[in-house]
């Protein structure tokens, strides 16, 4: 198809500017174009509102947590190297001593639960505010990091579980952020990237 | 719908979901059901499948308003979650090899009594011919051309810098060429 009609299809020619011999190929697209146009449905048929909000109804928003609950048994395919593997095998052995071990010695000071103090950083020169959203608060960004000496870098510590978590910034209350330095990154299904963060238990103290 | 209902902003009516009304999302079926279902059906070509398309698209948006960054937005977010359903159908209704079924197998879909067997039969043809663009080519000719989307507002929808967007649209034309031929 010749460049000048490929114009004049996106808007940026007028008919009057075309040359005389694509005059009336651009008429036939025109006759096209209006005819596809006059093919589609005027809208949604009859009834489909009312069976979308019928299939709400069971739909209740489940909390993140319940959400949380349901990904993490839903059975799915994993690869993993044989490398991880061996490794997961040797953490899965640890965490299988460790009852025995505690048993054994009590530990004189109040036994930790799983929750670990996770470090988040970003460097937001500017910003007015800060705050961390993930998997693990619901979306709600209410962690919010601080910047006490005004360097623009922003910090905070937010308790979380063992596991795989995904989170973004929001800087002042309106623009969602991926951290740069995540150590892995996931589609969210939404056209936008979220960072992961896998937060493991730490080794035992003996 | 009450009239205090459809007065509110669809960031308002988002956050009265967040906050636990969750009746107030069917402001939003009402509101965008429309626009969801005629990009679905002019994807799909199938009015049962645009329908199913267009539910999926509502729960899974009801499941997700957390993950809506722009409440005020919230039309192009549900836009771009059916947008989405759609390419997934397309491309595993390609993968069933599905398309190479006659565009007659599903005429009756189609079928309207006040509709002339001429017209029909156009509208078949061009049917058969959009669905032998991929899902992308398809995606940006019909917001261009059937939807009338200029292409910064694609470009904004489906964030897709607008060359890019310019190339499937004339790859698109490149494709339905052999359409022109009915109209001489």
């Amino acid at each position: 198809m010749r460049r000048e009609l490929q114009a004049y299809l996106d808007g940026e020619l007028s008919f009057d500017e075309l040359p005389a011999e694509l005059r009336e190929e651009a008429e036939r697209w025109d006759r096209l174009l209006r005819d596809m146009r006059g093919f589609g449905p005027a809208g949604a048929p009859a009834g489909l509102e009312a069976r979308i909000v019928r299939a709400l109804q069971p739909q209740r928003r489940r909390p993140a947590w319940q959400r949380a609950a349901e990904w993490a048994v839903r059975p799915r395919p994993v690869r993993v190297s044989p490398l991880v593997g061996l490794a997961a095998a040797a953490a899965l052995a640890l965490i299988i001593v460790q009852p025995w071990r505690q048993a054994a010695a009590p530990s004189p000071v109040p036994e930790e639960g799983a929750t670990i103090y996770v470090q988040f950083v970003l460097d937001a020169p500017g910003a007015r505010s800060v705050a961390v959203a993930g998997d693990f608060n619901g979306w709600t960004p209410e962690l919010r990091l601080s910047d006490p000496d005004g360097d623009g870098v922003w910090t905070g510590r937010v308790p979380l579980g063992p596991g795989v978590h995904q989170y973004m910034f929001l800087i002042d209350g309106s623009q969602w952020m991926t951290d740069p330095h995540a150590q892995r990154y996931a589609d969210d299904g939404f056209g936008n990237r979220n960072a992961v963060l896998v937060v493991t238990q730490p080794a035992a103290q003996s | 719908m009450t009239e205090s209902r459809r007065e509110l902003s669809d960031g308002a009516v988002v956050r009265a979901v967040r906050d636990g009304r969750q009746d107030a999302f069917a402001v939003l079926v009402n509101r965008y059901q429309d626009v969801l279902y005629r990009h679905a059906e002019r994807m799909t070509g199938r009015p049962d499948e645009a329908a199913d398309i267009v539910q999926i698209s509502f729960l899974k948006g009801y499941e997700n308003l957390e993950r809506c960054r722009d409440p005020e937005r919230v039309g192009a977010w549900l836009f771009r979650i059916t947008a989405n359903q759609c390419k997934d159908y397309l491309k595993s209704r390609r993968r069933r090899d599905l398309r190479l079924e006659s565009a007659a197998a599903h005429a009756s879909e189609r079928a309207d009594p006040e509709e002339t067997a001429e017209r029909g039969q156009m509208k078949d043809r061009i049917g058969a011919a959009l669905d032998r663009l991929s899902a992308d080519e398809r995606e940006a000719f019909v917001l261009k051309h059937i939807e009338g989307l200029s292409y910064e507002e694609m470009s904004q929808l489906l964030e897709a810098s607008v060359p890019a967007l310019k190339m499937r649209v004339h790859r698109a034309r490149q494709e339905l060429q052999a359409l022109l031929e009915e109209y001489r």
